[in-house]
């Protein structure tokens, strides 16, 4: 499912032409992830300014498996979404590159940095969903996805598995993990302007709230997680704006049938 | 008569051979907006670039001090990848140290480990310092 969170910003006369363009935007971009065998899957995203410089989209796989890529290009609002879209051409255009994930990463990555002036960039984490629970992925200059347990107890965070970011290194090295979930078990991947949205005192939301917020949830349905947890930071920022996009996905593994 | 704008970065040329450069201000978020161009069009960078490389002979060191910025957003990670590329282009080379707990995080998010692999310690960048030193 989505979450319809209205774009903000957008004045004067230019108000008419910023419409079109989140309203474009908005077709290109997924509004609600694909049906998945064996998950559920949940989104939200939010531009901190009409239009947004993350990028989510997902992919039916020649293998048959189905892949997500959750992105987040340097900077925010419209410059930045000129970088979501160079990076969904790439992806939408090129079928032989969703390969296991670093390799995608890598080739991605490779065909990014020729298209990009040379001091913009792309963190992105690209995920395959695989048989009987299992993920793999591979994280370029990006958060991991963390990984809670149906218990609450969340898995240890491997930073050092992050490869650099898509565009700046051409010859990028990317490791695949792949990690399982059982079923109940949860996989969540966000950009950074989740857990940086800044209050008016200037203090974070902060992953370390994200980890607290998504353990003591997991008895509750999945959309109404990712629903809660954005409305979690919009109560932290205690009126004041997003000052940078967002995007949640949410994946649970779930019960196999009776 | 007005008064001189607060800087963003300060340098020092303390030894032959070592530059160190300091960032000022936790939040440097005001300073990195480019407006859609380049990063080279804001303001930090102009600083931080002439904090950098005015002078800078080939060879020598530029140690960047991180120590006082809390907040690394995507945009200071391009800045130091520009600046970085400025000052090996210049035959220097750019050492990071001193990141907080929350900058080096957040450098770790972005993969800076790899992007960066001279980053040193505080104490690293003082043996360099040091070594510098006549006994």
């Amino acid at each position: 499912m989505d979450i319809g969170l209205s774009p903000s910003g957008g004045d004067g006369d230019d108000r008419a032409a910023w419409k079109k363009l989140c309203n474009l935007q908005r077709r290109i971009l997924p509004q609600r992830p694909p049906e998945v065998p064996g998950y559920k899957l949940c989104l939200a995203y939010r531009p901190a300014f009409v239009v947004t410089g993350d990028y989510h989209d997902f992919f039916a796989r020649p293998d048959g498996r189905t892949a997500a890529f959750l992105g987040d290009g340097s900077g925010h609002g419209p410059a930045a979404s000129m970088l979501m879209a160079i990076m969904r051409t790439i992806l939408r255009t090129h079928p032989g590159l969703h390969r296991e994930p670093g390799r995608t990463l890598a080739d991605a990555g490779r065909m990014f940095h020729d298209e990009i002036p040379p001091d913009l960039f792309m963190t992105g984490v690209y995920l395959v969903f695989g048989e009987d629970g299992w993920v793999s992925w591979a994280a370029a200059g990006h958060h991991p996805p963390v990984w809670v347990a149906r218990s609450g107890t969340p898995a240890p965070v491997d930073f050092t598995v992050i490869g650099p970011v898509l565009g700046f290194d051409p010859g990028g090295d990317y490791p695949t993990v792949r990690s399982r979930l059982e079923p109940g078990d949860r996989a969540v991947v966000f950009t950074d302007g989740l857990y940086e949205a800044r209050n008016q005192a200037g203090e974070p939301f902060s992953r370390h709230r994200i980890w607290q917020y998504l353990q003591v949830t997991m008895d509750d349905p999945l959309e109404e997680v990712v629903a809660g947890l954005v409305g979690t930071v919009k109560a932290h920022l205690w009126g004041a704006e997003f000052e940078d996009d967002f995007t949640v996905l949410a994946v649970e593994r779930a019960d196999p049938p009776a | 008569m007005g008064r001189a704008a607060c800087p963003l970065v300060v340098s020092e040329d303390a030894v032959p051979g070592v530059r160190v450069a300091r960032f000022v201000r936790p939040d440097n978020l005001a300073d990195l907006d480019d407006n859609g161009e380049s990063i080279t069009a804001t303001p930090l960078y102009r600083e931080f670039r002439r904090a950098a490389l005015d002078g800078l002979a080939p060879g020598q060191a530029v140690v960047v001090n991180l120590g006082l910025v809390e907040v690394l957003p995507s945009a200071f990670f391009r800045l130091l990848i520009q600046v970085d590329a400025d000052v090996t282009a210049a035959g220097g080379r750019l050492l990071l140290c001193c990141l907080t707990a929350t900058g080096r995080k957040a450098f770790d998010i972005m993969g800076g480990g790899r992007t960066f692999p001279g980053r040193v310690r505080e104490s690293e960048a003082k043996a360099v310092y040091d070594a510098k030193q006549p006994a």
